[in-house]
Formats: structure tokens, sequence, C-alpha cells
């Protein structure tokens, strides 16, 4: 019997053990060995040339304009992907709803965005943006609208980037979100056809809250997946116009070759502002879960 | 009469948009295939040509020859396929564990799960390439597989299926004396089929389609995949052959499309939270 | 639902035997040759190690593409004349990737006998001490630095040590649509004034838009770092201390000509993001009449364009100047194999059957002496015109950009650089900002 509890005990540990050793080899190891780093102006192929130089590249980091500039894109791009396409992917979703062929063909091809590589997605983008004879401003131009520059200028590029990822992203959420509404029971309905109430009303005090669970994994995932965005970044601008792309992922990666020591220490950073995201985001979540 | 005709009006204009609406998802998609078809002179056309005069299905036979493509496809299939079931199998017990036990440390260790969501390739590659160099794996294909052994995003999505699962059931099946093994192999498993197929085709999608993680992890042909002999078509310098990427990027995405419409009735399902309760 | 299970169970079993011969094919006998495809063209580039007392030579490229094509048929000439050597050469990404992967390797013991390398970072492997230096074993092979173009030596020596040669280079060139020019009846441009009047008479604007530009170059620094050596300045002062262009007015003067060609439509800077691709579509499209671009660009183009198209020098302004691009081969010094290695290096720049062959096919510039007097290209030459254009040029070549801090630095020119000619921000505080992150660079 004792045998028996104490196994009952260890089960839960041996059952994470799996996943656990692989986040301590992958992620926590690497994580230590870039704090390691952080303290050094470190020369990766030659040892014997590395400085240590203690908190400068922290100093450096916090007195650079260009990590602000970075850290900035990151949260401007972060809240406009997930507003945007949460409110997007909504509407697409409610529209869509109906079970008909033609919607299930539509939430097909809205998902391709998501399937094919990121450089086919890229060149006809950048094609698209062209400012002087690209299509994006031909359509501008015919609405009468005056042309943006899109990837071209420091003031629309970012937004640029948005858009792009937006799109891409979209195809997924609706998949989810139909789901969703799809699992609403059909009473539900009638008995608020019964009161007589208004559609808006209906959405906004009976489709909304029922499905509210959903929307929050959606924002927890997108959150985090808008926070480390890289490959958009990569394809599109290279990080430019003058630093306006630039996010923290991409930053921490473009001074890997010249300089591993800060690059390292600006990982260090960002660790450190996605552990106070995680703290949050589990407060967030416990309670959800006591809710339900 | 006239609610008849009002319905089929706004059938039609409802169709309409949906159409245009598909067509601003899908060209890229429309512009990879038809690029593929196009001779080099007509990919370097401007404005961008959208219908090639002559089907130039050669290109397909080009870019496959330009390397072992066999190869490569027989890596994609190992790595993703052996990513896919390994994550799996370390998933399920910790999502179930994280799920349905108490334990001291619970919330700790959950963290850290969370933590390593949110933690990209793009910052750990070189300790991680060190560490595979030390352990002398630089030439297998593990590389490519063991760092993706712990899916975080799958025990997330996971452990939030696995609660929504009433205690209820597991409960009943413990005094019917089903083992702890039975009930997860047997109730939780077919319940979360679903959700497991949600996180197959994300990892498939994603580890099918990356280019970063094995360009950095492999030093020779021999263990590469897809994405990276046709990042391989293109010319450093100059002017790449874009007719003959494209084909390659057309073959790289034929087995997702397979995977997709596979999944994507279970993927519907997975959100479909009514279903279990 | 046993339906199921049984079905899980058996794909279960069939992956993990997979996976189990992978393995086996990874670490045990060469198992997997059979499966590799029958492609006559590429090198085979198992792990394995070579038999019968063979030596294994490993080199990392970054070519794509034909280039890729080209290098492996040197390869595969190289290995079926030498019997003691297997060179197995695996393309490791571009430049960039090249580098960053190069680096990590050296760091993990996992680094090749040779390598390709981007010029501009041939310094910052020589300052690590990891680059082989070639002087022995070119006095061994009874040759000398002076056999080689001087032109493209530019980065080759680092503290008197010579650690890498040339080989896949190239260099920035005037590319023109004669047929275009003709028909206005107006020379291709030799000076930066010239420039200015045949560029802005080419454009064709209707309705406030630019249906031609008079010309274009991809975004880069090549560009920029060529018009400052053509205005008498340099990229970097000559104790690599600070730049040598932003008090001397030199900058100034380069980055308003292009501001102002800019503003007439007589220049097209083009986006950021595969600017080469586009540059050369508006060029082969007629959308464009002249562009600053590689010369990797000439076979491409002439295969594609349907006018008359001829290369010319870039245009000068003090002086004709251009820096110069593309790779070298370098050797590591963790090689173990270093006799074989130099033996590949020595026979691909110097055997006729070996960098010949490549240069011929590939469009790249000749970097040998005896390369150039062969008659190999002297018929090339002949029958191509554009490309004798190209090696000419190298007389002027210059490259300022030379320290050990450059890919740091160059980070930061690309910002000054797309400030300017993207945000139209103000030329002189621009340099100015640009010039103070440039100092504390170099002086770390």
């Amino acid at each position: 019997m004792d045998k028996q509890s104490r196994w009952a005990q260890l089960r839960p540990y041996m059952m994470i053990a799996p996943a656990m050793a692989g986040i301590l080899a992958f992620v926590i190891y690497p994580i230590l060995y870039l704090i390691y780093l952080s303290f050094f102006k470190y020369n990766l192929m030659n040892k014997d040339k590395s400085k240590f130089i203690g908190l400068d590249n922290f100093t450096q980091i916090f007195t650079r304009a260009d990590f602000y500039k970075a850290l900035s894109n990151t949260m401007i791009y972060t809240a406009s992907v997930v507003l945007l396409t949460m409110f997007i992917s909504l509407l697409i979703a409610v529209w869509l709803n109906k079970k008909s062929k033609i919607n299930v063909i539509v939430q097909a091809g809205i998902f391709t965005p998501h399937i094919i590589s990121i450089v086919s997605i890229s060149l006809v983008w950048l094609w698209l943006m062209e400012p002087n004879l690209g299509f994006l401003n031909y359509v501008l131009k015919t609405l009468g609208l005056p042309p943006s520059q899109w990837l071209q200028s420091s003031k629309t590029a970012l937004l640029s980037v948005i858009i792009v990822s937006v799109w891409q992203g979209i195809g997924y959420y609706v998949l989810i979100i139909v789901a969703a509404l799809q699992s609403i029971s059909p009473s539900i309905y009638e008995a608020a056809a019964l009161d007589n109430a208004s559609k808006w009303k209906v959405f906004y005090k009976i489709t909304l809250p029922i499905i509210s669970p959903q929307l929050f994994f959606i924002l927890v995932i997108m959150t985090i997946g808008s926070f480390k965005v890289f490959d958009t970044v990569q394809v599109m601008t290279g990080g430019g116009p003058n630093n306006a792309t630039n996010t923290i992922v991409y930053y921490i990666y473009g001074f890997r070759t010249t300089n591993i020591g800060y690059s390292a220490a600006t990982g260090v950073v960002l660790m450190a502002i996605i552990g106070l995201l995680t703290f949050v985001y589990f407060r967030l979540l416990s309670k959800k879960v006591h809710y339900q | 009469m006239k609610t008849f005709e009002f319905k089929y009006v706004r059938f039609a204009v409802g169709l309409v948009l949906k159409a245009a609406m598909l067509m601003v998802f899908i060209f890229p998609f429309l512009w990879m295939i038809s690029t593929s078809l196009q001779t080099f002179r007509e990919t370097l056309s401007f404005p961008p040509t959208w219908i090639p005069a002559v089907p130039q299905w050669r290109n397909f036979i080009e870019a496959m020859s330009a390397g072992p493509f066999l190869t490569y496809a027989k890596n994609s299939v190992i790595v993703t396929t052996s990513i896919i079931v390994i994550q799996m199998l370390v998933m399920i017990p910790a999502a179930y564990a994280f799920a349905k036990y108490k334990f001291i440390g619970k919330n700790v260790l959950f963290g850290m799960i969370l933590l390593a969501f949110m933690i990209p390739g793009q910052v750990t590659f070189i300790p991680v390439y060190m560490m595979m160099a030390d352990w002398g794996l630089i030439k297998t294909l593990m590389p490519q597989i063991i760092p993706f052994m712990s899916n975080a995003f799958g025990i997330f999505l996971l452990r939030q299926y696995f609660m929504q699962i009433p205690e209820e059931i597991v409960e009943a099946a413990r005094l019917d004396n089903a083992s702890e093994f039975k009930i997860m192999w047997n109730i939780m498993i077919p319940m979360a089929k679903p959700a497991l197929a949600t996180v197959a085709l994300f990892s498939f999608v994603s580890h099918w389609n990356d280019y970063f993680w094995p360009l950095i992890m492999t030093d020779s042909a021999s263990i590469r995949p897809l994405t990276l002999g046709i990042a391989m078509l293109r010319e450093t310098e100059g002017i790449s052959n874009w007719h003959i990427i494209m084909a390659g990027n057309v073959v790289l995405v034929v087995p997702i499309l397979i995977v997709y419409l596979f999944c994507s009735k279970q993927i519907v399902k997975a959100f479909v939270y009514s279903g279990i309760k | 639902m046993k339906k199921n299970k049984v079905t899980l169970l058996l794909v279960l079993t069939m992956i993990i035997s997979l996976l189990a011969g992978c393995a086996g094919a990874n670490n045990g006998s060469n198992t997997n040759s059979g499966t590799n495809s029958g492609s006559a063209n590429t090198p085979e580039a198992d792990e394995q190690p070579a038999k019968g007392g063979k030596t294994t030579v490993q080199f990392w490229h970054s070519l794509g593409g034909k280039n890729g094509e080209y290098m492996d048929a040197l390869i595969k000439t190289f290995n079926e004349t030498h019997s003691d050597i297997e060179v197995v050469g695996t393309f490791q990404g571009n430049y960039d990737e090249t580098v960053t992967k190069l680096q990590q390797a050296v760091a993990a013991n996992t680094a090749p006998d040779v390598s390709m390398l981007e010029r501009a970072y041939v310094q910052m492997f020589a300052d690590s001490e990891v680059l082989e230096d070639l002087t022995p074993f070119l006095e061994s092979s009874s040759l000398s630095a002076d056999d080689f173009t001087a032109g493209l030596m530019g980065h080759s020596t680092f503290n008197d040590k010579l650690v890498s040669l040339p080989l896949n280079r190239s260099t920035p060139i005037l590319h023109v649509n004669k047929s275009m020019l003709d028909e206005k009846g107006l020379a291709v441009p030799t000076t930066w004034e010239e420039m200015n009047q045949v560029a802005n008479a080419l454009v064709i604007q209707e309705n406030g838009e630019f249906k031609r530009y008079g010309f274009t170059m991809p975004y880069d620094t090549w560009y920029p770092i060529a018009m400052i050596s053509q205005a008498g300045g340099k990229f970097f002062n000559d104790d690599n201390t600070s730049i040598g262009f932003a008090d001397n007015g030199v900058g100034e003067k380069v980055f308003n000509q292009l501001k102002k060609l800019q503003s007439t439509g007589a220049l097209y800077y083009p986006p950021a993001q595969d600017s080469g691709n586009i540059t050369n579509q508006m060029f082969v499209e007629g959308k464009v009449a002249m562009m600053y671009q590689s010369t990797g660009s000439i076979g491409g183009l002439t295969e594609a364009v349907d006018f008359d198209y001829v290369t010319a020098f870039l245009p000068k302004d003090e002086v004709f100047a251009n820096p110069t691009g593309g790779a070298n081969v370098a050797m590591m010094s963790g090689s173990k194999n270093k006799e074989a290695a130099w033996e590949f290096i020595r026979w691909m720049e110097t055997d006729p059957q070996g960098g010949l062959q490549f240069i011929l096919k590939s469009g790249y510039l000749p970097f040998t002496n005896k390369m150039v007097e062969s008659a190999e290209i002297k018929a090339l030459w002949e029958k191509e015109p554009n490309r004798k254009v190209a090696y000419d040029q190298l007389q002027y070549a210059v490259d300022t950009n030379k320290a050990v801090a450059w890919p740091e630095v160059m980070h930061e020119f690309f910002s000054a650089i797309e400030a300017i000619m993207y945000d139209s921000k103000d030329v002189k505080s621009t340099l100015d900002t640009f010039k103070k992150e440039a100092d504390r660079i170099l002086a770390q």
C-alpha cells in the first residue's frame, strides 16, 4: 500500500519527465549559456580573445536608441496584429459560419497563406507594395486615394509588415472561431429569436460570451507568436528602413556574427521580458480555469 | 415572393464577395504555381506574367534534377514524422499530468513550459549546435529532431483540452479498477483526437517548411531536407531562376495540402468543446 | 475503435523502424548510397570516411543555382584527377549564413578544411586566428601573391599574412540598354556630370507617374562606397580609426548627387528586400535604361534581354574607382588535412581544368594572370566584350572598407543609407550620426 501511494506521488513527475528533460536541455541550458556570454565581449571562434566586461553589454543595451526602437516596434506589432487578426477573423468567421460547400472552400482558401513558404509570399507582396508600379498603389490611385510608400518609408513600413502578418494568420483563426461558433446549440438562438432580440444584441450578449474561452486561447497563442516574429521581418524588410521594422528577435539575430556577447545580453533581456509575460499569463490563465 | 428574390440576390452578392475574398488570400499560391510553369524570360517581365504562354512542365524536372532530391525528400519525411511521433509520446503524458494531477512544483514547471513556448530558435541556436557537436550528432538527423521533442504549444493546448474532460469520467473509470495508463490510453486520447490532430498539423507545417533550423544544424547534403534543396536553387549573386525555384516550392507544398485536407475536419472538432461536455 | 488502435500501433512501429533505419545509415556503413538520386552533376556529399587511404577534404561554399552546378562540376573534375584526395563540397546558405555556420562550427570543432568566405568577412576571421597563413604553401608550389590579379587581392592579407585567395569575385559595373540611348542619340556616360544629363534625358513621365527611369542600383553599400571612392574619399581612414568621407564633404556630395537624381526620376532606388531581382527585372523590361549592378548578372542579362546590351565602367567623378565583391577561399587553421586541402586550393586556383573552367562558365572575374592570358579567356572576351569591360575596370579597383569591424559598421551604414534614400532624412546630420556610431565601434 505504502509502495503504491509513493508511486502515485511519483507518477506525475515520471509523466512530465521527458517533456521537462527536453525543455531543460534545449531551452533552459541555452538560456544559462547566453547569460554567461552576456558578461563578455565574446569571441566565439577564439576564446582566448574574449574579454570579460561585466555589465557593459547591458549598459550598452539600455543606452542604445535602436534597442528601444526594436522593443517598441515589437510591442506595436504585437498589439496591432493581435487586435486586427482577432477582429477580422471574428467578422469572417461569423460570415462563413453557415455549413455549406462554398464556405468550406473559402475557409480552405484563406488558410493557404499559412502553408506556403514565406519566400513565395514575400516575393508577391514586395511586388504588390512597390510604390511606383505596384498593384496596391494602382488600386489606391483608381479609387482616388493618395498612394503610399509602403515598405520604403519608415512611416508605413511597420504597418505594411503588420498587414502581411494579419493576412497570413487569419485563415487559422477563422477556422478555430468557426468551430467555436458551430458548437453553440441552436436552441439558444431560438430562445433569443422568441425574445425578438436584435442580431447585434444576440451576438454581443450571447455568442461572444459563449466563445470567449476560445477567443482567450487565441489571444494567448497569438500574443506569444507575434512577440517572437522573425521570418516576416527577415524576408519583407530586413528590419528597415532605418530600423522601422526591426523587432527584438531580429535585433538579437542581427548581432550574432559581429557581437555575440551583446546579442546574448539582449537575449537575456528578452528572456526577462518574456518571463514577466509568462507570469502575467499564468495568473490570467489560472483565473480562467477557476472561472470555468 | 419578394423575400425569395431578396434572398436570391443576397446569395449572389455573398457569393461574389466570397469569391473576391478567396482571391485576396490565394493569389500568392496561384502566383507560385503560375511562375513554376513560366519560361525564364517570362519570370523577368514586369508587371509580372500571370498566365504563361506555354506551360513549362520541364521546370519541375529541372528543379528535381539539380540535387539529390530523393534524399532531401526522404529526410524531410523522416524528420517531420519523427518529430510528430516523439512529440506525441512526450506531450500526452505531460499534458495529462499537468491537467489531472496535483503535485509540488507544478506551477513552476508549467511556467517553464510556457517560457519554452516563447523562446524562438533564433536566440538559442548556437549553444544547441555546440551541444549537438559535443554529443557527436552533427552528422545525423538528430539535431533536426530532438530539440523539438517537447512541444510547448502542444502541451499547453492538450492540457487545456484534458481539463475540459469532466472529472466524473475519470473517477468512474477508476472505480472500475482501470489503471491510470488505461484511462489515458482508452479514454483521454480518443477524446483528445481533434486536439492531437491540430498539434500534428501545426508541427507538420512548421517543420516541413522550416529553413532556418535545418540550415544551422546540418553541415552536409545527405542529411538535409527539401527546404534546403530548394534554397540551393537560388543564385547567391546574379539572376535567379525563379521558375525553377517556384517549381521546387510547389513540390514542397503538395504534401502539406494533403495533410491539411486530412486534418481540417479534425481541427474543427478540436475547438468544438460542447462535444465533450 | 479497436481497428484504430491497431492502425496506430502499425504506424508507430513503422516509423520507429524507419527511425532506426536512418540512424543505422548515418552511423554505420554506407547503406544509403543506393537511394541518392542518380543525377550526374551532383557529387554525393556523404560524410563517409573515404576508403582506400583517401584523404577527405571538406569544402563549404555559398553557391546555389547555376553557379552551384559549376562548382559541383569543378569538384567532380578534381576528384576524378586525384586518386588520393576526395573533396566534399557542401552548400551552406548565402554568404551571411555561411559565416554564421562557420563561426559556430569553429567553436564546436566541426569546421571544414576549406571554406568560401565573403571577402568583407575575411578580416574578422583572420583576427580570430582561425585562417591558415597560405604563404608557405604558395612557396612550396612555386607560386607567389604576384601571380594573382592585383585588383582582387585587396582582402587577401591580414597583418602581413596571406589568409585567403580570390575565387568567385565580382565588381559593380554599369549595364546599359544601348538601344534606348541610341534612340535619343545619347552616348554612354563616363562621368557623374554626363550621368546626370543622360539619366535625366531618358526619364519618361506621364501624369505625374514615372513610366521610365534613367538608371537604378540595388540597395547595397557597394554602390555608395564606389561613389565615395570616385569622389576621392575613403570608407575608412588610413589607420582605420574613423570613417574617411564625413569631414571632407565627400559623403555629402555622394548622397546629394543620389538624392538629386532620385527626385527627378533619373534614379530609381528600389525597395531594400530583393532589390537585385527587382532592378534586373526593370532593366530587362526597359523600365530603366541603365543600372549599376554586379558583373555576376552579365550572363543572365545577356540571355534575357532583347535589346542591344553593353557594359561600361562606372562613371567617374574625380577618378574612376570601383570596389570588388564576391568571395575568397580560405584554409581553416583547424584542418587536419592541410596538405590535401592546399592541393585542392592550388588546383582550383591555378590548374587550367580547375578555376578557369568555373570562371568561363559562371562569368565571375578571372583571378590569376595566367588565366587572363589564356586562350580560352581571350576567346570568351572576343565573343562577349561585356565581360572584358568588367575585367578591365579592375585596374581602378580599390577597397577601402577593410577592417575587422567592417561587418558591424556595415550594419550602421545600411541604416544611414535607408534614412537618406527612403526617408529623405537630412544628409549631413544622418552622416554625422553614422560617424559617431562607427567611431564607437572602431574604438572597441
